[in-house]
């Protein structure tokens, strides 16, 4: 009985083990075979479908890196100023205020979008709309995780003495708060980075033909190229996003308000 | 007192927002009340979403896949969890890397996984081509390809939120229960699983919500299968209809909204 359960337990993990992860390995195969079929490498391999990426994809590439460090900048700065306010006070009003400011965690992504759409449909031509979609999209990822470090240690008084020594809030910001939560920062950072860069659900309705960003150009591929040239696209994206997960790993993060890819 | 100036702070966020956040859902909000040829406000556009099949038969779909895949990825990802949690194992840290990875790819890329495994050239449909000369499971752009789908960005993120509070369990408390005579599963029963109920509660909220809310992977494994996300999109772009697009937009986000809330109660309570 007992070994029966064993068996089915590491079956199961087994079989869910596969099904996350063979997708990845046979999409990195895949980019580099002349001919994906019943034989992965029956025809040899090649670099043609990386070429093919970089061809037609290139910019969308460059594009996404240019939206996604903007976004990490703009929001390093916000999200560090708002959360140094914020972690100064507490009460009833503060609370809300920050339930308010995490709320686009929350909201679906194509309900942002369309919002903003209707409403902002000036600045779509230019890709701004998709700029400020994404800058609003991850500003809770850093503004929680650079208030959480300001609230469990006590900078306050810290702060404080500062204060009393008759350093201004913009000195003390500079000088006392910033080189004490440079990690969170750069976890936060790496988060918005991440989910800039993965983005699909909103910047699918802000997008134009002339302004695509990687995801939006993957569905393009998915649904009208061969699966080879899908599958280096998609590699292309891996390497550039897991160096930022491993990172994120190391700084060891909590990731409860990731909202992540999905969807 | 400290902080006469530090005010200053918060405005840029509070125009951001205001601008780009709040103003537009409240714009969203009004559109979804507004008839398509009139100027007066209506409800129609939500009955709409009940008594239209066309539009009731999406809800349905919504509401049953997000609900089946929660259940479905919490039993699976908690089994994995507990493994992981209470085993150690050489090479440990790469495999949950390894296993919570998927939690950070787009929509379409998990859609394209599902491609990877089931399409037409997929690697389960040639394997079975290879041994038994006939292709099967080929349902990528079926209903199980979209539930499987759901499944694969599910679990890796199912398994981040429970890894941490079984981990942080106190064992000795189970250990108790062993002496005093429970078997490992009356153990499990009655002490384990109401102890870390909140936590899973609040894990299947946060998996509804995300399931809920989804649109790239739907959209890319696109088949017959209509669900609110994809639907609003056709609503959009297909029919011109902006209005019930609005107001699928608002369910939507009601409840996600309402799942993450209880995502975040449920959390908080769980801890301790």
């Amino acid at each position: 009985m007992q070994l029966i359960g064993k068996i089915f337990l590491y079956g199961l993990i087994l079989l869910i083990s596969a099904f996350l992860i063979v997708p990845l390995i046979f999409t990195i195969l895949g980019s580099f075979s002349v001919y994906w079929g019943s034989t992965m490498f029956g025809e040899g391999w090649t670099l043609q479908w990386y070429r093919d990426v970089f061809h037609y994809y290139g910019d969308t590439i460059l594009f996404t890196l240019m939206i996604s460090s903007a976004t990490v900048v703009i929001n390093i700065f916000l999200g560090t100023i708002t959360a140094y306010r914020f972690s100064q006070s507490r009460g009833r009003f503060v609370n809300l205020m920050e339930e308010i400011l995490t709320l686009p965690v929350a909201v679906p992504g194509v309900a942002i979008a369309l919002a903003l759409i209707q409403t902002y449909a000036l600045f779509r031509e230019s890709g701004l709309l998709i700029l400020i979609g994404h800058v609003v999209v991850t500003f809770p990822l850093m503004f929680r995780t650079v208030l959480g470090t300001l609230r469990t240690k006590d900078f306050s008084s810290l702060d404080e003495s500062a204060a009393t020594l008759g350093a201004s809030p913009f000195y003390r910001f500079r000088h006392v708060i910033l080189p004490s939560i440079k990690s969170a920062v750069l976890s936060g950072a790496m988060l918005v980075f991440l989910l800039s860069l993965g983005e699909f659900n909103m910047t699918f309705f802000l997008y134009t033909p002339l302004k695509v960003t990687l995801p939006v150009g993957l569905f393009e591929a998915y649904s009208s190229l061969r699966i080879e040239i899908g599958s280096a696209y998609t590699v292309i994206f891996l390497v550039i996003a897991i160096p930022m997960m491993f990172m994120l790993h190391k700084l060891n993060n909590s990731s409860a308000f990731s909202r992540g890819g999905g969807g | 007192m400290i902080n006469r100036k530090g005010y200053l702070f918060a405005i840029p966020i509070v125009i951001i927002f205001s601008f780009f956040f709040l103003f537009p859902l409240v714009v969203l909000i009004i559109t979804s009340f507004k008839s398509g040829d009139g100027d007066g406000l209506t409800l129609q556009n939500y009955t709409q979403l009940l008594t239209n099949s066309h539009y009731s038969t999406a809800v349905l779909n919504s509401l049953l896949l997000s609900l089946t895949v929660t259940i479905c990825a919490l039993v699976i990802a908690g089994v994995l969890a507990f493994f992981l949690a209470r085993n150690d194992f050489p090479g440990k840290t790469l495999y949950f890397t390894l296993m919570t990875f998927p939690m950070s790819f787009p929509g379409v890329v998990v859609g394209f996984m599902i491609i990877i495994l089931f399409g037409s050239t997929g690697v389960v449909p040639m394997l079975f081509k290879t041994l038994t000369g006939e292709k099967q499971m080929e349902f990528a752009y079926t209903v199980i390809g979209i539930f499987l789908a759901y499944m694969y960005f599910e679990i890796p993120r199912i398994i981040m939120t429970l890894y941490g509070a079984i981990k942080e369990f106190d064992r000795t408390i189970e250990d108790a229960a062993r002496t005093v005579g429970a078997t490992p599963w009356q153990a499990i029963r009655f002490v384990v699983i109401p102890t870390l109920l909140p936590i899973f509660v609040a894990a299947g909220a946060l998996a509804f919500s995300t399931s809920m809310g989804a649109f790239g992977t739907a959209f890319t494994l696109s088949n017959q299968f209509d669900i609110l996300p994809v639907l609003m999109y056709n609503e959009l772009t297909l029919s011109f209809k902006i209005e019930v697009a609005s107001a699928i937009a608002v369910v939507i986000g009601l409840i996600c909204v309402t799942m993450n809330m209880g995502y975040r109660f449920m959390s908080e309570k769980g801890e301790y």
